[in-house]
């Protein structure tokens, strides 16, 4: 049993605060319109290399942006963040010939990604003091061999050092600023308790992050000072693991009994509504400052002249007035607000493959899912040796409904970044990228391509066009009257796919570091590995290693058609290719017993059936065959697969015409490694069996299966129980990443509309289970009363 | 060997411990009022239809060689009498608007498909539910899947009215880890007109049964109007208790979650417009059954007995 606690006052009134008042608020952005280099002052900064101005910028913004301190709050820092869907905002740097000339190459001030963790241990542990003296060392080291080495790096080495050290203090001026303001309020205070908390926070900012914490509450705020400025100079970054950077601080707090429990409690939990001040829940009053067409590193289309459409900043990013307002478009506008690629990992094992799973590890999850927080996204990382107490926090959290923690199975994961030149120990520090991609902390430069593999499909019926644009995107591969047999049919569909993976392979290559001549960053550089040792970029050179994913995308789509194409055409000949192909490009009119065939008679991934899993399997075999091929050519990066669309399924499924398994036109693709939604009556434990049928050891960015379930069919202990059996069974059978989500109000209304689409959705009521669709109106409306709160 | 089954249904979590994999079978000679899967009841397979899901395209009537299948107006007739169960009309009938409440399933294919889920079921017992209709009624089919079944370590369990001769229990006592038993009235005239019979039989094999077999869980469908009143149910508690060995009680609420089914199979269902159960009612008949010093659960969804199948499939559980 896991012992529950409820929120203490102090969190209840953040949480209120949170949700009452900055939910609803539209968020200031600052140094909208300021570029350093117009202060008259900065002339000379003109002369200075591009690295060395963005170190200005980053302490133009440290000296500028407000501090305030909020009530109630134990951890301070406000950062002026980012948005994935509505923009950046810092002050510029560049000058007019070099923007217009950056700008030709999609680049500006505005080309970072994020997506990185740093290794926030650097900051808590070592301190501003502590960083300074390694890059001072390095600095001395690197004029001393000067005249050995080529005079131009040298050079550019020691500008990035420099504005190392410059960024640093910039963040000794933010801590500084923000003391200042403790101490100005701690005069003003009445309350007795509140002036001692005012006065512990000024306390805590002269001492962190300008040297190595001692306390929990001074790495913390080490911590997320660091953070605040960085995410005010438009980086995106993940938290990593925050358990394992924590715990030392909080074991020793207890230890020395200068905290206990609930204290430890208070300031997480603090920090954790930090993490969502700048929500704003109203996508309408957000202040988009998106700048379109940046390019930031991740690629996504390509075409057959090989151009590459920067197209990061697609069209989901803004409204279109053109299009009727449930369009694809406007539909999922806002959707990505609040996005910020915030998210954590807790749990798994130290550096040496030993459980270091701990109490914040629980105490992070539940406090996130006891006030129902949006961000940090917490993921858990799990064994066959996870304790039953943990098991039991993630089995509450999920069954609470929130679709979180997200869980990743370690055995598994570790396996696959067995692949890679990275070492065991490292590979075990590994956590997320923003979303649910593994990714090692303070040492990976990390981008990714998605490879649709549904479009490749059209390409095959389509010589080579998508249908939407009719770009030739593809190959033209002759007539499909030609291909008589599914192993000529698959053969050309892998050529198709092929020639997509090796065109974005030659993208990300031509491409790896170039975010780095406009988009540099001093002060993430100084926080991850080898940086320092190496003078140079994060976003260049820097980085220990260059991690690259092509991801497979619309798996459980591509796959039905497969199996479709397979059974139908060539095997049990009920009908040639060509009708086939007739009846997708009319959309399944007019084909509807077809159609129905298709959806009803042909087993499908998720059902658990060992000859439609072989075709998955086979299509993950030789997509990793690819990468395995692709890695080996590559020098500067190491290639690795996955398989997920992200939130995108709804944006990528509409590039698509109708799809063999029966999809129609421009719908959704099935979620990321996920089965077709409502395909299958089968359930969950048949999805999972599905799921792990094939070789994921080369997936080592990720394979996440989102699984649907009824809460109500969790219910009281056993329901934990049983829970507890399904992860339990996941990892058992080699699962890789794993989200389970409990049904809401709102899918049970929609499955009253559409009920093709929810064929699988179960609800209880006294002795039996029963298929929702499968009941009469007045008890389908009778059970969506019981899900309203 | 082969059985009516209706369907198999997977990843069931209140039929037993853990994740369960549930058979039901085809055939009951009971007639309860109340009853949720009514299309069961017949000895062999009933033609159901759904008007929601048919497009009226004719493919079963052009299938049927036996002129079961008849235009009517709008719609197609159906004359059962003319109907050889050749199941022809539901293969052509890609939309599942026509088809049969179960069919003929080999043993094979039945432990087939309760192997499926079976790397789940070492956690906590989980394993395969016999239930129906009434599983006994094949009994020697029953047998051989629970025996196959306990062969290789599965656990299993039984749902059964009891209704069925005293051999038909007999013969899968040694193979059933857990019998759900029925009680549902005693009250002798209510039998009559609730349960379409007022033989003893049931009441009577099951006090053979609990001296036999001591992991029996009582189940008790609690109807409105029929079974809640106190002095019905203090009879019930009284018969359960003095078999002597009972330590779970489980009561089943009230529901209405088969009424579409009627509609579908073409059968006059009664209790259309009771209201399901209160909660008021169900903890009271609770606090009654605890009071006679049983365990109780609601719904049929906790553990009973410390129960956990050791598979000689596959040994990599962890312990609990
Ligand atoms: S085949 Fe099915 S859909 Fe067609 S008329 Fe018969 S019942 Fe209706
Ligand atoms: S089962 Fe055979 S005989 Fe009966 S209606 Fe269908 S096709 Fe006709």
């Amino acid at each position: 049993m896991s012992t529950s606690y409820e929120l203490s006052p102090r969190l209840k009134r953040l949480e209120c605060r949170l949700k009452s008042k900055d939910y609803k608020q539209p968020k200031p952005w600052y140094f909208e319109n300021v570029n350093i280099l117009n202060i008259p002052e900065n002339e000379y900064l003109k002369k200075e290399s591009i690295v060395i101005r963005k170190a200005y910028a980053i302490r133009y913004v440290a000296e500028h942006i407000p501090t305030p301190i909020y009530e109630d709050e134990l951890i301070v820092g406000v950062p002026n963040q980012s948005s994935v869907e509505f923009g950046m905002c810092m002050p510029r740097y560049l000058t007019e010939d070099e923007r217009d000339y950056f700008r030709r190459l999609g680049l500006s001030e505005l080309s970072l990604s994020g997506h990185h963790p740093p290794d926030w241990s650097r900051i808590i542990e070592k301190g501003i003091s502590g960083l300074r003296e390694e890059v001072s060392k390095q600095l001395l080291a690197m004029t001393k061999v000067r005249d050995t080495n080529n005079e131009a790096e040298v050079e550019n080495e020691t500008d990035e050092l420099r504005a190392m050290l410059l960024s640093l203090d910039g963040l000794e001026t933010l801590a500084i600023r923000y003391a200042d303001k403790a101490l100005e309020l701690a005069v003003k205070e009445k309350g007795k308790t509140r002036k001692q908390e005012l006065l512990k926070i000024y306390e805590t900012l002269c001492h962190v992050p300008d040297r190595p914490a001692d306390t929990l509450q001074e790495a913390v705020q080490s911590f997320w000072i660091t953070y605040t400025l960085l995410a005010s100079c438009g980086e995106f970054l993940p938290l990593g693991r925050i358990d394992q950077y924590l715990i030392k601080y909080y074991l020793d707090d207890i230890h020395l009994r200068r905290i206990d429990d609930e204290q430890a409690r208070d300031i997480i939990g603090s920090f954790l509504i930090k993490c969502n001040e700048r929500n704003v829940l109203d996508a309408k009053k957000f202040i988009p400052h998106m700048e379109y067409g940046t390019f930031s590193g991740v690629i996504h289309y390509v075409s057959r002249e090989d151009t590459l459409i920067y197209e990061n900043k697609n069209r989901e990013h803004f409204y279109h007035d053109d299009e009727p307002e449930d369009s694809v478009h406007n539909k999922y506008f806002g959707q990505e607000a609040n996005n910020r690629m915030m998210t954590c990992v807790v749990g798994g094992t130290d550096s040496n493959g030993n459980d270091a799973a701990n109490r914040l590890s629980g105490m992070i999850i539940e406090l996130i899912s006891e006030m129902r927080l949006l961000f940090p996204t917490v993921g858990v990382r799990m064994s066959k040796n996870t304790k039953d107490e943990l098991l039991n926090i993630v089995a509450d959290a999920i069954r609470s409904g929130q679709g979180e923690p997200v869980i990743y199975n370690d055995e598994s994961i570790l396996k696959s970044f067995s692949k890679l030149s990275i070492t065991a120990d490292e590979a075990r520090n590994y956590s997320s990228d923003g979303c649910w991609e593994t990714i090692i902390p303070g040492v990976t430069n990390f981008s990714y391509s998605l490879v649709n593999t549904l479009q490749c499909l059209e390409y095959v019926f389509n010589h080579g066009h998508l249908l939407k644009t009719g770009a030739m995107n593809g190959l033209d591969c002759g007539d499909i009257r030609n291909l008589t047999t599914y192993d000529m049919f698959y053969t050309v569909f892998l050529k198709e796919l092929y020639y997509v993976m090796d065109a974005l392979w030659r993208i990300n290559i031509e491409n790896r570091g170039i975010s780095s001549l406009s988009a540099p960053d001093p002060l993430l550089s100084v926080l991850c590995d080898d940086c320092i040792e190496s003078g140079r970029d994060f976003y260049g050179d820097g980085a220990k290693y260059h991690l690259r994913c092509l991801l497979l995308t619309g798996f459980a789509d591509t796959v039905d058609s497969l199996n479709v194409i397979k059974k139908l055409v060539y095997e049990d000949r009920k009908i040639t290719i060509e009708e086939l192909h007739g009846a997708m490009l009319d959309n399944w009119k007019g084909h509807e017993r077809l159609l129905a065939y298709i959806r009803n008679r042909i087993p499908k991934y998720g059902d658990n059936d060992v000859t439609t899993d072989s075709t998955g399997i086979r299509l993950i075999k030789d997509f990793s065959s690819k990468i395995i091929e692709l890695r080996k050519r590559s020098y500067s990066i190491q290639l690795t697969g996955g398989i997920g669309t992200f939130h995108m399924y709804a944006l990528w499924g509409d590039t698509v015409h109708a799809s063999a398994n029966g999809r129609q036109a421009y719908d959704a693709l099935a979620p990321n490694y996920s089965p077709v939604p409502g395909n299958s009556e089968k359930g969950p434990l048949a999805a999972i069996m599905s799921a792990t049928r094939a070789d994921l050891s080369e997936m080592t960015t990720g394979t996440p299966l989102d699984l649907s379930v009824n809460s109500n069919e969790f219910e009281e202990e056993s329901g934990r129980e049983r829970l507890k059996d399904l992860i339990r069974g996941f990892i058992d059978m080699d699962g890789q990443i794993l989200t389970i989500t409990a049904t809401s109000a709102e899918e049970l209304k929609e499955a009253m509309l559409y009920p093709e689409k929810h064929k699988d959705l179960r609800v209880r009521m006294g002795g039996l289970s029963a298929y929702f669709i499968q009941l009469a109106p007045a008890q389908q409306e009778k059970i969506i009363e019981r899900f309203v709160p | 060997m082969k059985a009516y089954i209706s369907k198999i249904q997977h990843f069931n979590v209140h039929d037993g411990n853990g994740f369960r994999t549930t058979v039901f079978f085809q055939g009951c000679n009971l007639r309860c009022k109340w009853c949720q899967n009514p299309e069961l009841q017949n000895p062999t397979p009933i033609m159901m239809y759904d008007k929601a899901l048919c497009t009226g395209c004719g493919a079963c009537m052009e299938a049927c060689t036996n002129k079961a299948l008849e235009p009517c107006g709008e719609g197609i007739y159906f004359h059962a009498f003319e109907c050889t169960l050749c199941m022809k009309c539901e293969e052509q009938c890609f939309n599942g608007a026509r088809f049969f409440s179960s069919h003929k399933c080999t043993l094979e294919y039945v432990l087939k498909e309760c192997l499926k889920d079976e790397a789940f079921y070492v956690y906590h017992g989980g394993g395969v539910t016999l239930s129906g209709g009434e599983p006994l009624l094949q009994s020697d089919f029953c047998f051989s899947l629970l025996h196959s079944l306990k062969s290789i370590g599965i656990s299993t369990a039984v749902e059964t009215a009891g209704y069925v001769n005293y051999e038909a229990i007999e013969k899968v006592i040694e193979d059933t880890d857990v019998f759900y038993y029925d009680v549902k009235l005693i009250d002798r005239g209510k039998r009559k007109k609730y349960l379409g019979s007022d033989s003893n039989l049931m009441l009577d094999n099951l006090v053979k049964l609990s001296r036999l077999h001591d992991r029996i869980v009582i189940r008790i469908p609690l109807i409105p109007g029929v079974n809640d009143s106190e002095t019905e149910y203090i009879r019930i508690m009284k018969y359960i208790k003095s078999l002597g060995n009972i330590r779970y009680v489980q009561i089943m609420p009230f529901h209405q979650l088969g009424m579409r089914k009627y509609e579908l199979a073409d059968i006059n269902y009664e209790m259309k417009d009771i209201d399901a159960e209160n909660t008021i009612k169900i903890n009271k008949c609770s606090d009654i059954a605890k009071s006679y010093g049983f365990e109780v659960n609601i719904g049929g969804g906790g553990f009973v007995y410390e129960l956990r199948a050791v598979s000689k499939v596959k040994e990599t559980g962890m312990p609990t």
